[in-house]
């Protein structure tokens, strides 16, 4: 490497422990045989680098943290009252346009007329489950009055229905033998 | 106010559970945070400002950022970083910000008010502490790109990889900004680096600097 390069390599990565370890080694020799180079790195590190080894951090003033808890405050009333008028604004802006105001009256009102319907139907269904608990009596007292006769259209749940179907060929169903 | 810089460097990453707290508007952990983080932020702010109140003013911004974006953190990089970032972003921001105010004014104002200004600079220089004049004499003389990749490499002690995430830039591009800055602050001091004692070629090679 000539001093060039060298230089090159004393002004960035050299003294930043940014090279190889066998080009911090030939910078190294290099140094050792060079007057010129030696001195323009101690140059380098007079005038650009050693300076800012003394730099010390700084600690700001007490006064930036009650502005900033001052700030924080501030912003966050403003965030507050900001989403209100947004609110209002987007009301207003409803309302100043009467096209619009129309438009989303009727969608009001056909989305509330939705809604009853569908609680009509869900009423009315609720109805009919209660009702059903009636219907289950006659059947009750149908299947028992059958059993005395000795004719079941209602199979009782000990006995499979197939069989008693397939004893009388021809004839179909049950209460149809016993009335021929 | 002077921190002892290795006692700064122990409180290298602040507790995952206070920075959940905050993120849920926990004000006292927040206020932990402040505690832990307002010095390096306003150093850096500082350094790259190269103004106690332009500091000040990026201090709160990034902190404001950091309370409002405090939720939105995933913890998929170091807070740290995280805070680098922002604070670098916001000082960057400030010094163009504050380049373009002066090169408006300097539409309308006379030289002599420029003057004035001078002189009240030079003035609160002459209040700091020697080593704190030099240094703020040689980040003037770079630019705010160069003066941020300093302040990352020689004061922050980050690596080129470290700077280039936190600037969101190339490794090379960085590479190229320390060696512009390091040139032009060679070129600024080369009268009292070099006195009489630089050789011929090495005199030839600084004076070819801008």
């Amino acid at each position: 490497m000539n001093c060039q390069k060298i230089q090159q390599l004393l002004l960035a990565d050299y003294p930043d422990g940014e090279v190889s370890e066998r080009i911090k080694h030939e910078v190294e020799g290099h140094l050792d045989l060079c007057c010129a180079c030696r001195q323009f790195e101690r140059a380098v590190q007079d005038a650009a680098i050693r300076p800012f080894k003394q730099a010390r951090r700084i600690r700001p003033p007490d006064e930036v943290w009650n502005k900033l808890k001052e700030a924080i405050a501030s912003e966050e009333q403003a965030a507050g009252a900001g989403f209100l008028a947004n609110i209002w604004d987007v009301v207003q802006s409803i309302f100043s346009n009467p096209k619009l105001a129309f438009t989303i009256l009727i969608m009001a009102i056909a989305s509330l007329a939705i809604m009853v319907i569908a609680m009509d139907v869900h009423l009315n269904n609720q109805r009919v489950v209660k009702n059903s608990a009636h219907i289950e009596q006659p059947i009750r007292q149908v299947k028992y009055l059958s059993e005395i006769i000795g004719v079941s259209e209602y199979p009782s749940d000990d006995e499979p229905s197939d069989d008693k179907y397939d004893s009388h060929d021809g004839y179909g169903t049950a209460i149809e033998e016993y009335f021929l | 106010m002077w921190l002892n810089f290795k006692l700064e460097e122990q409180l290298k990453e602040i507790p995952k559970h206070i920075l959940l707290r905050a993120s849920l508007g926990d004000a006292e952990a927040f206020e932990i945070i402040y505690q832990l983080a307002s010095g390096f932020v306003y150093s850096i702010a500082l350094r790259i400002t190269n103004n106690p109140e332009d500091a000040q003013d990026v201090t709160q911004d990034v902190f404001i950022k950091i309370y409002k974006n405090l939720k939105n953190f995933k913890f998929f990089s170091s807070f740290k970083t995280w805070v680098y970032r922002i604070t670098v972003n916001t000082a960057l921001n400030a010094c163009r910000e504050i380049s373009r105010q002066i090169s408006q004014r300097a539409d309308h104002d006379s030289l002599a008010s420029h003057q004035g200004e001078g002189d009240s600079m030079m003035e609160i220089a002459a209040e700091r502490a020697d080593h704190e004049r030099l240094i703020m004499d040689l980040l003037a003389v770079l630019n705010p790109d160069q003066r941020a990749c300093i302040v990352l490499r020689e004061i922050e002690g980050l690596n080129y990889r470290e700077i280039s995430e936190v600037l969101n830039i190339n490794i090379n591009t960085v590479r190229s900004r320390l060696k512009r800055a390091r040139e032009a602050l060679l070129a600024y001091r080369k009268s009292e680096v070099m006195k009489d004692e630089l050789p011929k070629d090495t005199a030839v090679a600084v004076s070819r600097l801008p």
